[in-house]
């Protein structure tokens, strides 16, 4: 019999060397994914903090066991820190006031251990030529003073305070509050110090030596930290960033979305990968039950053999599937955040954009991925309940 | 050798039953090769799955050597299958990423057979119906007569004592129709027992004996 051109390609790829090559694609590309993730996790600073950095300081402070408060106290002389009234905390253009720190006057409204967390203290609120202030209709922003400090300047509740010159007058430190757990951390690894500058807001740092910082992944653009970092150094700050430090951050903010949709992307393969074999499987069932069953197995043996399979790949597919949820979730909601970001606190429009195209990136993928998966697992669902003798 | 008696198999569908089988008594005596012709509904095909323990009728008896093989276990069927009914369908029901080979070993896999005395069978069962030149090739890469050789030699590998064949040349070509109905002629001349259904008139031309069926009721033969 003369082979046609289709004929011999379907036997090629029947043949052993085939299926064990596309057994090592699979293989690969499994590994690939998990690599990838591996990555992720594990870069400087961890991808895992892209959606959570700007709350990390409430958070923070809020969750300080009282052992970890008391140490803070006694080395952190004061701190600011921006509240949303409604308990969620968006720091960005924080610095942007910060800078005008020479102009604010605090209000000292409470004081104690009764405020309501373990850190205590005072708390203050600013206040600009006399009105309290606010960032948009709920924000307030509030000034955390230690005991230590409340008794070195003799601050009680309901005071008012003026920061003009503070720092340069009493050589204390000013810490801005989205950055607790940065400062917290770089306290732990070096018992001794007292942080002495001023961190950019929305953004962490970890003392890997004495004398250099590695730069941990925000949710901030670049464009931002480059612009709070040349506000700072205009006012005086005494910085920790470098010109190379700032090309790290370019690209290791890059290198992070990079690994964000290359995971995703990955994952969505492995989805695809995984529906198209159980799809696979679905469709020689019914085939496989008549040829078993002919050929001298019981229902009962049969069921087993399903039952057994289609168990071996569920609890083979549920850690890519947890993982692939996991991930695209935090993703998303990453971008959400960016996105929000960006309208909300007058981000500019191309950023915007840019985070619009992600999301709708990210959603089409999810859509497209179920929409496909449930498509195919329908029709061939609707093919097992046929009767085997139809 | 296999008789049935007053068969009955009734579907309910909603509130209407449907009469597939009505009252069937038939005999088929060992080394018969014997056809069950009719029109298409007329329940040849349930006939042949009750007989072939594939479905349970709603009444009457099947006896195999005199002995009624319906109020076995579940599992003794599945091996009365396995060891003494050899299957043909029109749709041949091979796994197309398996070799034509492994096709043919799938019964013996379940019977137990260790793999050089299975290989050795497939082998020999794959010669019988000219496939031995073929038996590497993925069952999905074969014409439609290849395959239904195949669906022969799987088929045959157990030695049964009858072949149960559901229209085996129904998705064949009149050249591959001849064929294979020569393969089946051969294997009754070995002594074998065969039960075919078919609409077919020429096919039905190489039975010993052939069986009109109508409404679920034998009406010649």
């Amino acid at each position: 019999m003369k082979k046609s051109g289709f004929l011999i390609i379907r036997e090629i790829c029947h043949s052993p060397v085939i299926a064990f090559l596309r057994f090592i694609l699979l293989a690969a590309l499994l590994i690939m994914v998990f690599t990838m993730n591996v990555i992720a996790f594990s870069l400087p600073g961890k991808v895992d903090t892209y959606l959570h950095t700007s709350h990390l300081g409430a958070v923070d402070v809020l969750s300080l066991t009282p052992k970890e408060a008391d140490f803070i106290e006694n080395r952190m002389d004061l701190l600011l820190c921006g509240l949303y009234m409604d308990e969620s905390v968006l720091f960005r253009d924080y610095f942007v006031h910060l800078g005008d720190v020479d102009e604010y006057e605090g209000c000292v409204e409470y004081c104690g251990k009764e405020s309501g967390n373990y850190w205590g203290g005072i708390i203050a609120e600013l206040m600009i030529e006399g009105e309290p202030f606010r960032y948009e209709d709920n924000f307030l922003h509030k000034v955390w003073v230690s005991d230590r400090i409340a008794q070195r300047y003799g601050w009680k509740a309901g005071d008012r305070i003026n920061l003009n010159g503070w720092s340069e007058e009493t050589g204390d430190t000013i810490i801005e509050g989205s950055v607790v757990a940065g400062v917290y951390r770089y306290m732990r690894r070096d018992m001794g110090n007292t942080p002495d500058f001023l961190l950019p807001q929305g953004t962490y740092m970890e003392l890997m030596h004495t004398d250099s910082f590695e730069i941990s992944v925000c949710s901030r653009k670049a464009k931002d930290i480059r612009d709070d970092i040349a506000f700072l150094k205009e006012n005086g700050f005494d910085l920790i960033y470098s010109g190379d430090q700032l090309q790290e951050i370019d690209s290791l903010i890059g290198f992070t979305h990079a690994v964000n949709l290359i995971c995703v992307f990955c994952w969505g393969i492995v989805v695809v990968v995984l529906s198209s074999i159980i799809r696979l499987e679905a469709s020689r069932r019914k085939m496989w039950h008549a040829i078993l069953m002919t050929q001298g197995m019981s229902r009962g043996e049969i069921g087993q053999l399903i039952g057994g399979t289609v168990s071996f790949t569920a609890v083979c597919a549920a850690p890519f599937a947890y993982l692939v949820s996991y991930r695209t979730t935090k993703d998303l909601f990453a971008v959400i955040d960016e996105l929000l970001g960006n309208i909300t606190r007058g981000g500019d429009i191309k950023s915007a954009a840019v985070s619009l195209i992600s999301l709708g990136i990210i959603l089409g993928m999810i859509l497209l991925i179920s929409v496909l998966t449930s498509l195919s697992l329908k029709k061939e669902i609707i093919r097992m309940l046929k009767p085997v003798d139809e | 050798m296999i008789k049935c008696v007053d068969l009955k198999k009734v579907y309910s569908e909603g509130n209407n039953q449907v009469i597939a089988l009505n009252g069937i008594s038939l005999s088929v005596e060992k080394g018969e090769f014997v056809v069950i012709r009719g029109k298409s509904g007329c329940g040849k095909s349930t006939l042949l799955n009750m007989l072939g323990l594939i479905d349970k009728p709603t009444s009457g008896d099947i006896l195999f050597e005199e002995n009624s093989i319906l109020s076995i276990s579940e599992k003794e069927k599945a091996r009365f299958r396995n060891k003494r009914i050899g299957y043909i369908f029109q749709s041949f029901y091979l796994d197309p990423a398996y070799s034509a080979m492994q096709n043919v070993e799938i019964p013996l896999v379940i019977s137990g057979i260790q793999r050089d005395v299975r290989r050795q069978m497939a082998e020999e069962a794959l010669k019988a119906v000219g496939m031995d030149s073929r038996g590497r090739t993925p069952a999905g890469a074969l014409s439609g007569g290849e395959k239904q050789r195949i669906c022969i030699a799987r088929a045959l590998v157990n030695n049964p004592d009858i072949i149960l064949a559901d229209e085996p040349c129904g998705s064949l070509d009149s050249q591959n129709t001849k064929q294979v109905m020569e393969i089946l002629s051969k294997i009754h001349e070995t002594g074998v027992t065969i039960l075919m259904v078919t609409h077919s008139e020429e096919d039905a031309r190489y039975a010993s004996r052939r069986i009109l069926m109508e409404d679920g009721r034998i009406t010649e033969g």
